[in-house]
């Protein structure tokens, strides 16, 4: 446990019909950052459009956190009506809380079976007793008083929330927040248990709050991105939706496309024709996507594809999280088309991983697949400012005006100068036909070996540097992963070192090309390796023993969604191993 | 009102022409590419022959034109009978099979019409200068009407049908 | 340049590579390929600032021998590609072309979408009623009794396409009908369809002599539609429905909302980080 456990709060707000739960969570989430905290939230829902059963799931925490906890410490239900889908999200412990409404009906029988405490506050009533009051607000205030935090910006972030809706619901929402803020039934409660939140928290830096989608889309940005042409789809669509003001404030533009097909041959147009262009997409969509990404890579055309993986196989489970499209973003193209495929690790890492994607897609004239998920993509988490630094790469190698120009032309790099249209002289034609250096097509098995071999050399010989993966602590045993498990691996290499296990993580960030030399280096010393992926197929697992040759003993926890895995569920694995 | 009763002023008539023998030229070396890519090599060599022919006349009207200010006429704005000049093969009426024999016959039949274009101009312009320059280039057509009748005469091969070939289409793509 | 030609400056040789078209001699692209260059020529573009997107077909590899800068992608899809390169460079000439199939089969999504969306493409498409370059089965625009398939021994059954139909349906604001057999007549289409704002779509009926051999014929068949071009897309129904479809002219034109990108530079990358600051 922490030293402090008072500094780590994890509270999932329960409701239905139009309770407004995800509303009091956001706002909770926006108080712990006006309060100097970290934190992270997620959200879970039923099928309904509106109106359905929704969770907000909120930690917060004094120091830094992107991953949630086993199981929470306090469950605000605002009514009970198909409660029974959060159960297996919202894990109690026999000291955990749980706030109820009376009114809202019978606590479940399975909840007061886990013998919990119960604090039972009359919030429909409370909300009653001021016009347009509503319950989710006297929830947000007794929240915001169990966790001890200021009121004094509640105010502002309640207008800021429902200034649209006019001048007598952000007031009665204020008078709803302050009746459950004071309530007194909630301060005795809360006085008569140990472990709430003491000390002020004191970073000092500047904090940020972002949810991954919004960070890819500044990763992007960041890289260059002036095009993007797209189709939404959960989980994606969220991160177009931020991308296309933004993207034309900055002189670029989003096309909405009519489809996948679409979407990815227009962004090889846009590239084509000199802007650096990008699409988003989940697993359906970058399945459709397979055949023009194949055309980027034989066409030598920059295209950057960010997925946000989301359950499968098929239709799946589109708003919940699983780390099942690594298999089809690495070996999913038809022929030898060597490409780039990366993961984000962390939501700030979304950033990172998404710019570096760009920038080696423009120098490496070829496609990125950045793989990230509905886990970072959706959850909103509050960061320390962002700060990294990648190193330098080549900007697209453009071509000058050139009589008999050779768009293919071999070099010791692989990389060929490519003319943008407007040069003068040195058109070509780009083609997904095999070709020999002048563009032009050909079958010949000279040409096919000269470009096949081109187009694997300059993935290849290119040094990506230290930023194929995220390296931390020392060991001689180590976990192996990818993508956002990354978030609760450390956590666990946190609490697996507070007692006694010293534990190194390694987290790939760069999956195509494989890096078996680097991590063969990154395993010198150790003896046990633990693989931790999210998917039933065990994806990572197969990647890894078809690309890397790890001597020490292997173990792989490998679970589908759309459960997180939990940094808990993963110490547990060292439990019976030494 | 025909086109050869239209034919009033000496530029006019030039600027036909020119584009007459310029278009003819053209076309032929198209067919001539075709047939090369196709291996027919007697069929590339008669078509470059006669791409030849038509730009050495386009090139002798250009000295004529010395001098005159041709008015510029785009492509689709010249009144030829047909959707073509009169000297223009037709860029559909070839066969990658066929023989010296079938690509003379397009040409003789490009020769008459090309004559007739400039007899007709030369019995009904208006203008005299007209008349006679055309007239020497409906000679002219003459000639080279006695040239391929002679070509045709010394060919062997005198095959109506076109050559047969064994092999069934393939896909290259 | 020579002031004695009768024709403008560029000459429509400038806008050819040097590799020579593979398609069967008597094929109508022929006749396409050199319309667009006579058009190009007529308009005195720099070759450099114009773009050929094609697909996959025999149509298709029009690019290749051109000295355009061109694309030659995958089948179905040139349009997406051409849309995508002129909404990032509406200063390029963005030509698309390609065959009944690649357009109306596979890219058929794209192609009413592209129709709809009225960007400042041109779109041509060489129709030949039949998949060429895979050995000839039926297209979306071959007839339903056409049983020289082994695909569709007995015909597919299915009344074909009206290209120009669809386009008008789909919104296109320039629809014109060329034929191979007048290349000239074809050059001028495209010279107006390149400078119509919005997106021209123009059919050519293009024979194919080794899979449709009876196309041959088409030339003492095609027609010049009688009426003029019309505004009015009610009366370019009517026209095209009651014609047996090989009629040609420009059937339709139309002036409305170009599609545009609404974008000026307002904002830096650094006030779009501030709004994470909490």
């Amino acid at each position: 446990m922490n030293a402090t456990p008072s500094c780590d709060i994890s509270v999932a707000i329960t409701g239905s019909g139009g309770a407004g739960s995800i509303t009091a969570g956001e706002l909770l989430l926006g108080m712990a950052g006006s309060n100097g905290c970290f934190g992270m939230m997620r959200r879970s829902f039923g099928p309904q459009i509106r109106g359905g059963e929704a969770a907000a799931l909120v930690r917060i925490r004094h120091q830094p956190v992107e991953c949630m906890n086993d199981n929470f410490d306090l469950l605000l239900a605002l009514d009970w009506r198909n409660a029974e889908r959060f159960s297996g999200e919202v894990a109690l412990r026999p000291d955990s809380v749980i706030i109820a409404d009376p009114a809202a009906g019978e606590v479940p029988v399975p909840v007061r079976e886990l013998g919990v405490d119960i604090i039972e506050v009359p919030m429909q009533a409370l909300a009653k007793e001021v016009e347009a009051g509503r319950p989710n607000m006297v929830a947000l205030g007794l929240l915001c008083h169990w966790l001890g935090f200021s009121p004094d910006e509640a105010g502002r972030s309640i207008d800021h929330v429902f200034r649209d809706r006019g001048e007598v619901i952000v007031k009665g929402s204020l008078a709803a927040f302050d009746k459950g803020f004071t309530e007194p039934l909630i301060v005795e409660a809360r006085a008569a248990r140990p472990g709430p939140v003491e000390q002020s928290p004191s970073w000092s830096g500047t904090r940020w709050q972002v949810n991954g989608n919004e960070a890819c889309g500044l990763g992007a940005l960041r890289g260059g991105i002036r095009f993007a042409a797209a189709y939404p789809i959960t989980p994606a669509s969220d991160l177009l939706e931020w991308l296309s003001p933004r993207l034309e404030k900055l002189g670029g533009q989003l096309l909405q496309a009519e489809d996948e097909l679409a979407s990815i041959n227009m962004v090889i147009g846009a590239s084509f024709g000199g802007v650096p262009a990008m699409t988003a997409t989940s697993g359906p969509g970058l399945a459709l996507m397979l055949e023009g990404i194949g055309l980027a890579v034989a066409s030598e055309t920059p295209a950057v594809i960010v997925n946000v993986m989301r359950g499968g196989p098929s239709t799946g489970l589109p708003t919940k999280s699983e780390q099942v499209d690594l298999n089809m973003a690495l070996y999913g193209l038809h022929g030898d088309a060597p490409h780039l495929v990366l993961g984000a690790l962390d939501h700030a890492d979304c950033i990172l991983t998404t710019e570096w994607s760009v920038r080696l897609a423009e120098g490496l004239q070829t496609a990125a697949v950045v793989l990230t998920d509905q886990y970072l993509a959706q959850s909103r988490v509050l960061i320390p400012d962002p700060q990294y630094t990648l190193p330098e790469i080549p900007v697209r190698h453009t071509a000058e005006p050139a009589v008999d120009y050779q768009r293919y032309a071999d070099t010791p790099s692989g990389i060929s100068p490519m003319a943008i249209p407007g040069t003068g002289l040195s058109t070509y034609v780009a083609d997904g036909l095999e070709h020999r250096e002048n563009g032009k097509p050909s079958t010949a098995a000279a040409d096919h070996a000269l470009q096949l071999e081109k187009r694997a050399r300059k993935l290849r010989e290119f040094d990506f540097g230290e930023h194929w993966a995220d390296i931390r602590g020392n060991g001689s045993a180590a976990i192996l992963t990818w993508g956002s498990t990354t978030t609760a691996v450390r956590e666990a290499a946190g609490r697996l070192q507070d007692a006694g296990t010293k534990v190194k993580v390694i987290a790939l960030r760069l999956l195509l090309p494989a890096s078996p030399t680097r991590l063969a280096e990154a395993l010198q010393g150790v003896d046990r390796v633990l693989i931790v992926e999210q998917s039933h197929g065990r994806q990572f697992h197969y990647y890894l023993r078809a690309h890397y040759d790890i001597e020490a003993e292997c173990r792989t926890h490998a679970r589908p969604g759309p459960l997180p895995i939990t940094p808990g569920e993963i110490v547990e694995q060292f439990e019976n191993w030494s | 009102m025909s086109l050869a009763e239209k034919m009033t002023d000496l530029s006019t008539f030039l600027a036909y022409s020119v584009a007459l023998e310029q278009e003819a030229a053209e076309r032929h070396d198209e067919l001539a590419d075709m047939m090369d890519v196709h291996h027919n090599p007697e069929v590339t060599e008669t078509f470059r022959k006669l791409a030849h022919y038509s730009r050495a006349h386009a090139s002798e009207i250009r000295q004529h034109s010395a001098g005159h200010d041709l008015p510029v006429i785009a492509p689709w704005e010249f009144e030829w009978d047909g959707m073509e000049g009169p000297e223009t093969a037709d860029i559909a009426d070839v066969n990658y099979l066929m023989s010296i024999t079938h690509a003379l016959k397009i040409a003789l039949g490009n020769e008459r019409r090309a004559h007739d274009f400039y007899h007709e101009i030369s019995e009904h312009s208006p203008d005299a200068g007209v008349r006679a320059l055309a007239a020497e280039f409906a000679v002219e057509e003459l000639e080279h009407l006695e040239l391929l009748e002679e070509w045709q005469a010394r060919i062997a091969d005198s095959a109506d049908e076109f050559a047969f070939d064994p092999d069934p289409a393939h896909m290259p793509e | 340049m020579d002031q004695t030609t009768a024709t403008k400056a560029a000459s429509p040789k400038d806008y050819k590579s040097d590799f020579k078209p593979i398609w069967c001699p008597g094929c109508g692209d022929f006749a396409v390929l050199n319309a667009i260059t006579k058009a190009l020529a007529f308009l005195e573009l720099p070759r450099e600032e114009v773009a050929l997107i094609t697909g996959i077909g025999c149509s298709g590899r029009i690019a290749g021998f051109t000295s355009l800068y061109g694309f030659h992608g995958v089948h179905g899809r040139a349009l997406a590609v051409g849309g995508g390169l002129k909404a990032a460079r509406p200063d390029l000439t963005v030509l698309v072309a390609g065959g009944d199939g690649d357009g109306l089969s596979i890219g058929g999504n794209h192609f009413i979408h592209a129709c709809r969306r009225n960007m400042n493409l041109t779109y041509i498409m060489m129709d030949n009623e039949v998949y060429g370059m895979t050995k000839g089965q039926a297209s979306p625009t071959t007839a339903a009794d056409w049983e020289q398939s082994k695909l569709t021994p007995h015909g597919t059954g299915i009344r074909p396409f009206k290209p120009a139909d669809l386009a008008l349906t789909a919104g296109a604001s320039f629809i014109a009908r060329g034929f191979a057999g007048d290349p000239n007549g074809l050059a001028r289409m495209l010279v107006e369809a390149i400078g119509h704002p919005g997106f021209s779509f123009v059919q050519v009926l293009s024979p194919c002599p080794t899979f449709r051999p009876e196309q041959m014929q088409w030339k003492t068949q095609v027609r010049v539609f009688e009426e003029t071009c019309t505004d009015d897309p009610i009366l370019a129904a009517q026209r095209i429905q009651a014609d047996d479809g090989m009629s040609t002219g420009i059937i339709f034109r139309h002036e409305h909302a170009v599609f545009q990108v609404k974008n000026t530079v307002g904002a830096d990358l650094e006030s779009i980080e501030q709004e994470f600051v909490i």
